[in-house]
């Protein structure tokens, strides 16, 4: 099956006006421009001179996991700080009315799981939306592993007197179960639930996702990867903008985001549509996320949010990277999604106009190559 | 002072291609295409920049529930008191909150300062304009609403009601005792409207009913149900100031509220305004708010309508705000290009003639 008939943007760089994608058992098979002659049959759609883009990716968000409109969430353990091998992929409902939003946006991959009450929170998922159960949507398992640092633990645990109720009980308990972890991988001691769930990390086969907001939390964060030698992304990450240098350093990523939203603490101080710019340029491996999830922040205003991005002085394909393939190297699934090319997922939005514009619709989304009911 | 050569919203007389605006003392003097005049030394070219009314936000918590604040900067919500008619949120408006400038950042001139949800009458809603440079005088009125609150948010909240029937009688109560209550009176006698937060279209009905029962004028606040009692709205004349359309619903009672909302209003042809319902989604993003309802259907016009002479109109200051006509006051602000458009940005804000912000 092929889209054509429209501008092509591959969420790399390239753009190929009157641009054909082809693909068959939900894999590119090919891209680029329209050939002379190229024979389109009635089952090819027609993008009417619209874009053709890749389907987006929300690098972190609570889709499927905080359902819509329904009292009870999945992401928030209130029990134990400690739990990384809690697994994303056992609390996705399919069904969430924010699954079908999502794609009518244009958005194909959310990844999400654990909130921000435990400090080691439970391990992200690359989820496709593609209207399966975990096992058939989970693109990938144990994306990350997922930190919380600053009030969100302390409030949760500290509130109720329990550890941690503090910054130095936070730091502490995280040393605990990094330590255990490590003397696991020197001793060959065979490892709690816990620690083999993060293993991975300390063998530096996926990163951690650290909810760090305060530059003093995120500085913490960055020495905590040092001292550990893992690989860190820096997710929410207001005050980033002051530690370039640090964050450089360390080679850690960041995923801003909700940035439609009003900071509710001096801890959340900071949002911008302004940071990711001064990050991205930088050389930090730079995207956004929308953090959806009820009463905080809309899966929808993903694509919008890259527009205000790009109003505030990004260039607009920087901007499209952040939602799409820098997005998916954060989560470490873009040899899969994030963007169009040859092997890779056919996951791919059609938009009416410019997809930055704010009122670019959303005329068809293809995941793994069927094409969506929006 | 003249702007020549702009493109000018003027809400109530169309986009002027290449216009200009003329003040004097605070007030607009007037407005026209440019062939209606001949540019002088002193007029200011806008060189094809956008000139649109202040917007205007029937419904934030501006100032009441402050930006990156937790106890100390949050006055929004009187636990323990009921039915508050005489609270005032004029009186816990703090204009230093960081988001006044968010808001003018995003275009906004004027907004409503409401009390919170949690109590059946939660207070009266104050007008504030957004001129920073007086920050004593940016109170324009401190009653322009009385805001009522049904269903989940009002009910269970540790004291009575429990049940939406508590809520009718003790709503009725107070209505049949108000008559020494200053705000009360003021509603009753319809000089004041009433903001009636309602999501659930059963809420919807109740309000129209208390509204036909003790004559009151109401407007519909949020409305996610809206388009399931879009008859006896339209029929009853009752706006309602949609949103924010920009959250996920995190109850049941919001579950229809989505961005498509404005659309199916007006196809309904029901009066309507937008929010943000200010800090749940940020002040700054009423444009966004407005562009997106465009995305699902709503023309252009009347999406700027929406957040500017409509929300006006539901304050009762369309007098002199909400558009830009000869007579109003000098409540503009300088786009630089079309506000529906991922590109542009705020560049000057104007607030009864006077330079309140730059960007």
């Amino acid at each position: 099956m092929k889209i054509f008939n429209g501008t092509i943007l591959t969420g790399d760089g390239q753009v190929y006006p009157n641009g054909c994608v082809s693909f068959q058992d939900g894999r590119i098979t090919a891209l680029g421009p329209m050939r002379a002659g190229e024979e389109v049959s009635g089952e090819d759609y027609d993008a009417g001179g619209g874009y053709i883009l890749p389907g987006l990716v929300d690098p972190h968000c609570h889709v499927g996991s905080g359902p819509e409109a329904v009292g009870s969430t999945e992401y928030s353990e209130l029990y134990d700080p400690l739990v990384p091998h809690y697994d994303a992929a056992d609390a996705f409902l399919p069904v969430d009315p924010a699954i079908r939003k999502a794609l009518r946006r244009g958005i194909t991959t959310v990844v999400g799981g654990p909130g921000s009450t435990a400090l080691a929170g439970g391990q992200l998922a690359a989820f496709k939306l593609n209207g399966a159960y975990a096992p058939q949507a989970c693109i990938k398992r144990a994306c990350a592993v997922k930190f919380a640092l600053g009030e969100a633990p302390k409030s949760a645990f500290g509130g109720r007197g329990r550890a941690p109720g503090t910054r130095m009980a936070a730091a502490a308990l995280l040393r605990r179960i990094l330590d255990e972890t490590r003397a696991c991988l020197d001793t060959g001691k065979t490892p709690s639930a816990a620690c083999k769930a993060m293993l991975p990390l300390l063998e530096g086969k996926i990163p951690a996702h650290i909810h760090a907001q305060r530059a003093d939390d995120i500085r913490f964060a960055l020495s905590l990867a040092e001292e550990y030698h893992f690989r860190v992304v820096i997710v929410h990450g207001q005050q980033s903008p002051q530690l370039i240098e640090e964050m450089r350093r360390v080679g850690a990523g960041v995923i801003f985001g909700p940035l439609f939203f009003t900071s509710r603490d001096m801890e959340s101080d900071g949002i911008s549509f302004r940071s990711p710019e001064i990050t991205r340029k930088a050389g930090i491996l730079t995207a956004v996320c929308t953090d959806a999830c009820p009463g905080l922040s809309s899966v929808q205003l993903l694509p919008t949010t890259a527009s205000l991005l790009a109003r505030e002085g990004m260039d607009p394909m920087d901007a499209l990277r952040c939602v799409s393939l820098d997005a998916a190297r954060l989560c470490g699934i873009e040899n899969r999604v994030g963007s169009l090319a040859v092997g890779k997922d056919a996951d791919i939005a059609v938009y009416d106009r410019f997809p930055l514009e704010l009122t670019a619709r959303v005329r068809a989304v293809f995941v793994d190559g069927r094409r969506a009911a929006l | 002072m003249r702007w020549i050569h702009g493109r000018i919203y003027t809400v109530e007389d169309g986009v002027l291609s290449d216009g200009y605006l003329e003040t004097e003392g605070g007030v607009i003097k007037a407005v026209g295409p440019m062939d209606e005049i001949t540019p002088s030394l002193g007029d200011v070219d806008l060189e094809g920049a956008c000139i649109l009314p202040g917007l205007v936000d029937a419904h934030t918590s501006l100032g009441l529930k402050e930006d990156s604040m937790r106890r100390e900067g949050n006055d929004w919500n009187e636990h323990g008191w009921i039915i508050g008619t005489e609270l005032r949120a004029a009186d816990g408006f703090n204009p230093q909150d960081r988001a006044v400038r968010y808001a003018l950042e995003g275009g906004i001139t004027t907004v409503a300062v409401a009390p919170g949800n949690e109590n059946l009458i939660g207070g009266q809603v104050a007008l504030a304009r957004l001129c920073v440079s007086s920050p004593g005088e940016m109170i324009a009125d401190p009653f322009c609403a009385l805001k009522m609150s049904l269903g989940e948010q009002a009910k269970g909240n540790g004291v009575p009601p429990c049940t939406r029937m508590a809520i009718g009688a003790m709503l009725r109560q107070c209505l049949r005792d108000g008559g020494q209550d200053a705000a009360v009176k003021a509603v009753l006698q319809r000089k004041k409207p009433v903001f009636i937060h309602a999501n659930r279209c059963d809420d919807i009905a109740f309000a129209v009913r208390l509204s036909w029962e003790f004559g009151f004028r109401c407007v519909i606040v949020h409305g996610a149900d809206a388009l399931l009692a879009a008859d006896l709205l339209r029929e009853s004349d009752i706006p309602v100031l949609a949103g924010s359309i920009l959250l996920t619903p995190d109850s049941y009672e919001t579950r229809n509220m989505d961005m498509d909302l404005p659309a199916g209003l007006e196809r309904a042809g029901v009066r309507f305004a937008l929010t943000t319902d200010h800090h749940l989604s940020p002040i700054q993003s009423l444009s966004v708010a407005a562009a997106l309802a465009v995305r699902d259907g709503l023309r252009e016009d009347r999406a700027l309508e929406a957040v500017t002479l409509e929300p006006a109109k539901l304050l009762g200051v369309d007098g002199w705000i909400g558009s830009l006509r000869a007579g109003k006051d000098a409540d503009f602000v300088i786009w630089s290009g079309s506000p529906f458009s991922y590109r542009s940005r705020v560049q000057k804000v104007f607030i009864r003639g006077k330079l309140e912000a730059e960007f």
